[in-house]
């Protein structure tokens, strides 16, 4: 076993191991076919690898020469099948495959046959001692030095157009088929055939070992576009084996160190040595451990790492935002930039619409309308929603090919046509308990690069702090909406009210006028009702004066009447216009301290005087004790005496009337008595109640008062708090009148209650 | 203007016969001149020539409230807004009674009497008038 025997061992275990986990991860997701004839071909490699292993550790020339045969008919394979798979990549259709197939394969398994069963191409292979083995060649060896590179260089040629055609993962994958296959193939063309051809078996080996890179190439772009799990296998792997590498360097070195020291390892110093070494050991292999590992990510992830920070960043900036066109600006922004991309947008979901219905919140180099056209049959809402994981374009195909339902694959080739046609490649959704709250589109990479899968998981994470976020501000913007549409409803509310209050003050003041007005009417009335009177008593008085000439008796006498008469209209008017004024609400008592009780009596008693004199009757006043002074209408309490007195004097033919004043239990007391007509029960009680109310006595006697002087007083009087009676003995026994005011009016004023409501 | 021996009454009616009627009361009295003046706004414009001295000041001034364009509240007004009519007495005579109208007359705006023109004829008038002018 030399060493080139084991590096083919671990060529051939390379090429096993990895290609099982790159078949196990690629299966997934790709198109049987294409599958199988990888397989197919790896197969062939594998085959090449352990042909040449046995090839090598053959002694006996026989088995040299068989394993010789199976050595070149493996190689023969790989060129055919890696033209079937570079043919049917990636789409795995082909027109007319079945024809092409067979006719490149026919000259292939005639080639076949001829090395196997033929001395044609391989006519003898023997073993050289110290050296690779010898093979002789056979006349028609040139067809197989043709053949090979011939068939490569086809495969080459599909895959360059390939490459050329697409975009993205597709596109990587041929690029790095290409490379790994080219690299190792040229490198094996070159050690396995042409040397060979001159008769240099050296380096008859190398190209299986060569096929490392191969395989290598032809994983990478998988796993690093797809499959992170194989990235992280591999770290681990690489980590275990540099680790295990260190190890075991570490050990040969400290036994080489012992040997040296000691002399050998079971020695006392060594044993005493190791007990110093392993602890420091321990320490320096955790470290070693981790600067592998750091290696491992930083050549393997380190486009994550520049990523991961932009991205950091931009959460950041997320959660310190609470505005939505901020917010989508943001991320629409950051993306754009940490990802280096020609398109990016986000679809939301309009929440005001029953339907689901999105709206572009922002786009930087799709088509406005484009966008929406992406979500217009709902279909990927639906999709979006159910799967809750980014969408990449080029899966959509590959998707669509593995279903069985015409419909649903109808719809994914509906789906991923739209989604070309508009430059889209990827479909984040955004995600907000377990609903669709919108959709991230994203372009392609400026660099044509694929998205890696390392991309999608950073991209899925942001897509769920962005759904927060955006859900955050739309909340934030309805509670603010809310609050504006609040505060609208209150300026209208209130402007309404505020409208109501001006009606209601101008109703008010319109009272206020009406009030006026009724002043006006009052003034109107006592102007047309007094003028004529004031006139005619005014010519009459001067008539009677002898102003206009000397006036016979006779003459006199009439118009004294005619003067007396109109005087007593007079003072019906004023009546009137009182009682009124009350009933308009003006009639208020305006109460004034220190008022004397026995002045304003007094007063009145002079006013009235000369009419008693005229009528032989006596007034007079008599006061019992010391009257306080009181609080009361001075004006409203002097015409309410001035009633009484004077119907007192109108009802009194003979005697006179007296007015008698009395302070008794903190009230005033007045007592007008007369000698006159009196009145019978009956008038007493209805004396006070309404106006124009007289005894029979004075309807019978023809006296032409007319009643409402009483009434007024008994209001005025009442007003004040105070009380009225009147009483009689009987017919022609007189009446007395009697009043109680108290002392404080203010107490009781306005509280009357059959005064009208001033307003 | 040099003032004369008469007395000068200015007042303030807008009623015809009430007018013929205090002119026949006035004629009993010698030594009183008497201006009759329909308008309150005519009253306000003699007031104001009044102050600027081109019309004779009158002793006294007899003051309706209802006038047919501006009360006669409005032409008190005016004259006790000028020092050269504030001191000139005021007798409201008007058929108006009115608590209210009262008081703001011969409170705020200084009129020396309220007289009620039922209530002061001729009869009472006529000494009363004579005994403000000192006659």
């Amino acid at each position: 076993m030399d060493f080139i025997n084991i590096l083919l061992i671990f060529a051939g275990l390379f090429n096993i191991v990895w290609m099982a986990f790159f078949l196990r991860a690629y299966f997934r997701g790709v198109n049987k076919k294409i599958a199988n004839f990888f397989i197919f071909n790896v197969i062939t490699v594998f085959l090449w690898v352990v042909a040449i292993f046995c090839y090598r550790s053959s002694q006996n020339n026989t088995t040299i020469l068989l394993y010789c045969r199976f050595l070149y008919v493996a190689a023969a394979l790989i060129p055919i099948t890696f033209l079937y798979f570079v043919y049917f990549f990636p789409e795995g259709k082909r027109k007319h495959s079945w024809i092409t197939l067979i006719t490149i394969s026919f000259p292939v398994i005639i080639l076949i046959t001829l090395v196997l069963f033929t001395n044609l191409i391989i006519s003898d292979a023997y073993k050289i001692n110290n050296q690779e083995h010898f093979i002789v060649w056979g006349s028609l060896y040139f067809l197989y030095v043709i053949y090979i590179p011939l068939y490569f260089l086809w495969s080459f040629a599909i895959l360059l157009k390939r490459y050329l055609e697409n975009t993205g993962i597709i596109r990587l994958q041929a690029l790095y088929i290409l490379i790994g296959v080219s690299t190792s193939s040229f490198i094996g063309m070159i050690t396995n055939l042409i040397l060979p051809s001159f008769y240099n078996f050296r380096f008859n080996w190398l190209g299986q070992v060569a096929t490392i890179i191969w395989a290598s190439c032809a994983i990478y772009p998988i796993a690093r576009y797809r499959l992170s799990d194989i990235r992280i296998i591999f770290r681990k792997i690489f980590t275990y084996i540099l680790s295990a590498g260190f190890v075991y360097g570490m050990f040969y070195l400290i036994t080489w160190l012992y040997n040296k020291i000691f002399g050998g390892i079971y020695t006392n110093g060594a044993y005493i040595l190791g007990l110093i070494i392993a602890p420091l050991f321990v320490g320096l292999f955790v470290w070693v451990n981790s600067k592998i590992r750091g290696i491992a990510n930083k050549y393997l992830f380190f486009d994550l790492y520049t990523r991961q920070e932009t991205i950091a960043k931009m959460t950041d900036k997320l959660t310190s935002s609470i505005n939505l066109n901020k917010i989508i600006d943001l991320i629409v922004d950051s993306i754009e930039e940490a990802m280096q991309l020609d398109r990016a947008g986000i679809l939301l979901i309009d929440q005001k619409e029953k339907t689901v219905k999105f709206k572009i919140a922002k786009v930087i180099g799709f088509n406005e309308n484009n966008g929406i056209s992406l979500v217009q049959d709902n279909f990927l809402t639906r999709y979006l929603e159910k799967t809750q994981k980014p969408l990449v374009r080029d899966e959509l195909q590959m998707i669509s090919r593995d279903l069985n339902d015409a419909n649903e694959k109808q719809s994914f080739s509906q789906l991923a046509e739209n989604m070309k046609r508009i430059e889209a490649s990827l479909c984040l959704p955004m995600i907000i308990s377990g609903k669709l709250i919108g959709i991230i589109v994203l372009g392609s990479k400026i660099s044509g690069d694929a998205y890696t899968s390392d991309d999608l998981n950073l991209l899925s994470t942001l897509s769920k702090q962005a759904a927060i976020a955006v859900d955050n501000a739309r909340l934030y913007k309805e509670v603010q909406d809310f609050s504006k549409t609040l505060q609208q409803k209150v300026d209208e509310q209130t402007k309404e009210i505020k409208q109501a209050y001006e009606i209601e003050k101008r109703a008010n003041k319109d009272l206020l006028e009406l009030d006026e007005a009724k002043t006006n009417f009052m003034l109107v009335t006592q102007h047309h009702l007094r003028t004529p009177l004031t006139i005619t008593t005014g010519f009459l008085d001067l008539i009677l004066s002898g102003h206009f000439g000397k006036v016979s008796k006779k003459l006199s006498a009439a118009i004294l009447k005619a003067n007396d008469s109109v005087k007593k209209e007079i003072g019906v008017v004023n009546d009137l216009l009182s009682v009124s004024s009350f009933q308009l609400g003006h009639g208020y008592v305006q109460v004034k301290p220190h008022v004397i009780i026995e002045d304003i009596i007094k007063e009145i008693i002079i006013d009235l005087s000369p009419v008693a004199e005229e009528r032989k009757i006596f007034l007079k006043l008599n006061t019992k004790d010391n009257i306080p002074e009181i609080t009361a209408d001075p004006k409203q309490i002097k015409m309410a005496f001035q009633n009484i007195i004077d119907n007192a004097m109108k009802y009194t033919k003979h005697g006179g009337v007296s007015v008698n004043i009395a302070f008794e239990n903190d009230k005033i007391k007045i007592e007008v008595k007369d000698t006159g007509i009196g009145m019978d029960d009956e008038d007493e009680k209805y004396l006070f109640e309404k106006p124009f109310q007289r005894s029979k006595e004075a309807w019978s006697q023809n006296a032409t008062g007319k009643g409402i002087g009483v009434y007024l007083s008994a209001q005025i009087i009442k007003a004040h708090g105070g009380a009225i009676t009147a009483s009689s003995e009987g017919r022609d026994k007189g009446s007395t009148f009697l009043i109680e005011l108290p002392i404080d009016a203010s107490l009781f004023a306005n509280k009357h209650t059959t005064f009208k409501d001033l307003k | 203007m040099e003032k004369q021996n008469k007395k000068k009454i200015l007042w303030v009616e807008d009623e015809q016969m009430l007018i013929d009627l205090y002119k026949e009361l006035m004629g009993t009295m010698d030594g009183i001149e008497v201006e009759f003046i329909k308008l309150g706004q005519e009253a306000i414009n003699r007031i104001k020539e009044i102050q600027e001295g081109k019309a004779e000041k009158p002793d006294l001034i007899m003051l309706d409230l209802l006038l047919p364009d501006i009360n006669g509240d409005k032409v008190c007004e005016v004259a006790r807004s000028n020092l050269g009519t504030k001191d000139i007495p005021v007798f409201v005579l008007t058929n108006y009674t009115g608590e209210q109208m009262e008081q703001k007359m011969t409170g705020g705006l200084g009129a020396e009497k309220y007289l009620v023109k039922t209530e002061w004829g001729p009869n009472k008038l006529v000494p009363l008038i004579k005994k403000k002018l000192g006659i």
